[in-house]
């Protein structure tokens, strides 16, 4: 079959690799009909993530069609289609059964090695370094899905691809940082970062009663999807024409926002003295991760507010203003999305028509132009904020 | 009785603590110029030398001693009944499913039970062991008879876990060489470590919640 592989920074190539078997009794294998690029594969396509192995198969966000199932797989049968969550989550350990499907306990083959920088493992995702299990991912033609029973949501007759794909993780992990702010009527909310993961916040966060969202990026297509979509209660800020701190303090009458959302992560873009210096600390592996939108976040954020992040963060970070986090009584809330415990409810909603999460598309390419697909959306040219890749 | 902590357990974060400051501090000093570079790279250097001391790294010549010898002791919570985890262990010819650094186990006598382990290329090492301790749903302690080239004693432990989250599995294991002679079975035990036995008892957790062992050995790569 044919596959998108990573073999080195910058470096991905739709390579002809072995069809997939199952090799455990809850295993499916799953003819792929679309996948896509996600954000936090750019943290791979950029080197940021260790573990990686030349010629591993990219991919956290795909769907298709159900061609083989384990002896052991008692909800899923060949012909059915479903949308594969990007957790990899048993079902039966007390994790899963509390509904935190990213936190399993025995999806990931190689949980020792986070366990040795995190104390904890968190379960296997598909594509996402060897940390995280070293899981074939979904680019490709086929993948091998483990523990079937607890992750493919099945998809009804007559929905588009475009409109469920994102279940496997954007939309829920836009959704779960909206939830965990526990908003109220009249709440203001602020994201940083307008990539997909921070457009379905923002979605999400209209859908759980936010009066209103304050969208903070200096992409000017990301601002103008967040004002389109925005329900008449997005305020787009462009960081590259207004102070942000000053922008952040009228909007709210100097309250400060009830909820900020962090869907920016690890390689923020910063420009500024603090820009540089964490550019230069990281370039000296002094930190792993550049800090500057949940600094920005924590410093402008209400008293009492919470500070949720969606966006994905690996190892150490340095300036981190606890001291305002503690003096402000800020809740922080952040981790991976728990994927299979939204999916059934957002595709409720999608099914309702209150939402079409297809609106974040902006290039659909075949799989043979992934590697295009990958510099566009790193690159953001040509207003490219989301890619699909169709086998 | 829960099983006091294991004193080499809580030494080795402050080791890798130690080994990953010191490496950092060390890259850092060389990139930069001398007036700072300097005092970083000797911080550094200061960090790496106490974390191999730490490490019980020797810098003396070492003396042929064979393997050193293992004493490991680690726990996990596994999401079952007492009685469920202690009649698949009581079953030691169950443990090679989870124990990779195991192919065989079968019974000999009652209570008494022989092991084969086998390293690729190698010939397969052998011994018995004696169950002496057995107390249903509760603990199981094993060892190797007086005389065997191979001391070794094992205890399986199982406890209520609080908040109904199924039960606490200790487990302690200690290997070591009767004596120091270059054998196969010497060359076996160098391969057992305090990781191989976590991971040991992660597979028994794994096996038990899920009966499966996840795995990505034969999947496609480019």
């Amino acid at each position: 079959m044919k596959a998108v592989c990573w073999f080195d920074t910058e470096d991905v190539r739709v390579e002809q690799v072995p069809d997939p078997e199952i090799l455990n009794p809850h295993d499916a294998i799953v003819k792929v009909s679309r996948a896509a690029i996600c954000g936090s594969d750019l943290h791979l396509y950029d080197g940021y993530m260790p573990t990686m192995h030349a010629g591993d198969i990219l991919g956290h966000e795909a769907m298709g069609e159900v061609v083989d199932v384990g002896s052991a797989v008692r909800n899923l049968r060949p012909g059915d289609r479903v949308v594969i969550p990007f957790t990899i989550s048993c079902g039966q350990c007390d994790y899963c059964t509390r509904g935190l499907y990213s936190l399993c306990d025995n999806s990931n083959p190689n949980a020792w090695i986070p366990e040795r920088l995190y104390g904890q493992a968190p379960a296997g995702f598909y594509g996402y370094s060897h940390a995280f299990g070293g899981y074939a991912g979904g680019q490709a033609e086929y993948v091998r899905v483990p523990f079937a029973d607890t992750g493919p949501l099945k998809v009804p007759d007559g929905m588009r691809d475009d409109a469920v794909l994102f279940l496997s993780d954007i939309f829920p992990t836009g959704y779960q940082a909206a939830e965990q702010c526990h908003l109220r009527e009249g709440d203001v909310v602020a994201v940083w970062g307008c990539g997909p993961v921070g457009q379905f916040a923002i979605q999400s966060a209209l859908l759980l009663g936010a009066e209103r969202i304050i969208a903070i990026d200096r992409v000017p297509e990301r601002l103008d999807m967040a004002n389109k979509h925005g329900k008449g209660r997005v305020e787009a800020l462009n960081r590259d024409i207004v102070d942000v701190s000053e922008a952040v303090h009228d909007l709210t009458g100097g309250r400060g926002p009830d909820a900020c959302i962090d869907a920016v992560g690890l390689e923020a873009h910063t420009g500024g003295v603090m820009g540089r210096y964490d550019r230069v600390k990281q370039a000296l592996m002094l930190e792993t991760d550049r800090a500057a939108a949940v600094r920005e976040a924590i410093q402008l954020c209400g008293k009492g507010g919470t500070v949720s992040i969606p966006g994905v963060y690996g190892g150490l970070v340095d300036k981190f203003p606890l001291g305002a986090a503690f003096n402000k009584g800020l809740t922080l809330k952040l981790g991976q999305t728990h994927v299979q415990k939204y999916m059934p409810m957002l595709l409720e909603h999608i099914v309702r028509g209150d939402i079409d999460p297809s609106f974040v598309i902006t290039h659909r390419l075949k799989l043979d132009d992934a590697p295009e697909g990958y510099a566009l959306f790193r690159n953001k040219h040509d207003g490219c904020i989301k890619v699909t890749l169709e086998p | 009785m829960r099983p006091a902590p294991h004193p080499s357990s809580t030494g080795s974060r402050y080791r890798l603590g130690s080994l990953v400051g010191g490496g950092l501090l060390t890259a850092a000093g060389l990139r930069t110029p001398a007036t700072i570079g300097v005092p970083l790279t000797i911080a550094g250097a200061a960090l790496l030398y106490r974390a191999s001391q730490k490490a019980g790294i020797s810098t003396r010549p070492r003396r042929a001693a064979g393997p050193a010898p293992v004493d490991v002791s680690t726990s996990v919570t596994v999401r079952c009944g007492a009685d469920v985890l202690y009649a698949y262990w009581r079953d030691f010819t169950h443990l090679p499913r989870f124990m990779r650094s195991l192919q065989v186990a079968e019974p000999v006598a009652a209570g008494r039970y022989r092991f084969e382990a086998r390293l690729p290329g190698m010939d397969a090492v052998s011994w018995t062991a004696d169950v002496v301790e057995d107390r249903a749903s509760e603990c199981i302690r094993w060892s190797t008879p007086p005389e065997s080239e191979l001391m070794h004693q094992g205890m399986v432990t199982f406890l209520p876990a609080p908040g109904g989250r199924g039960t606490e599995v200790h487990l302690n294991v200690a290997y070591r060489l009767r004596s120091a002679a270059a054998t196969v079975l010497a060359r076996w035990l160098a391969t057992v470590d305090a990781q191989v036995i976590k991971e040991e008892l992660r597979r028994f957790k794994q096996c038990m919640e899920t009966g499966e062992l996840p795995t990505t050995e034969g999947q496609p790569s480019g």
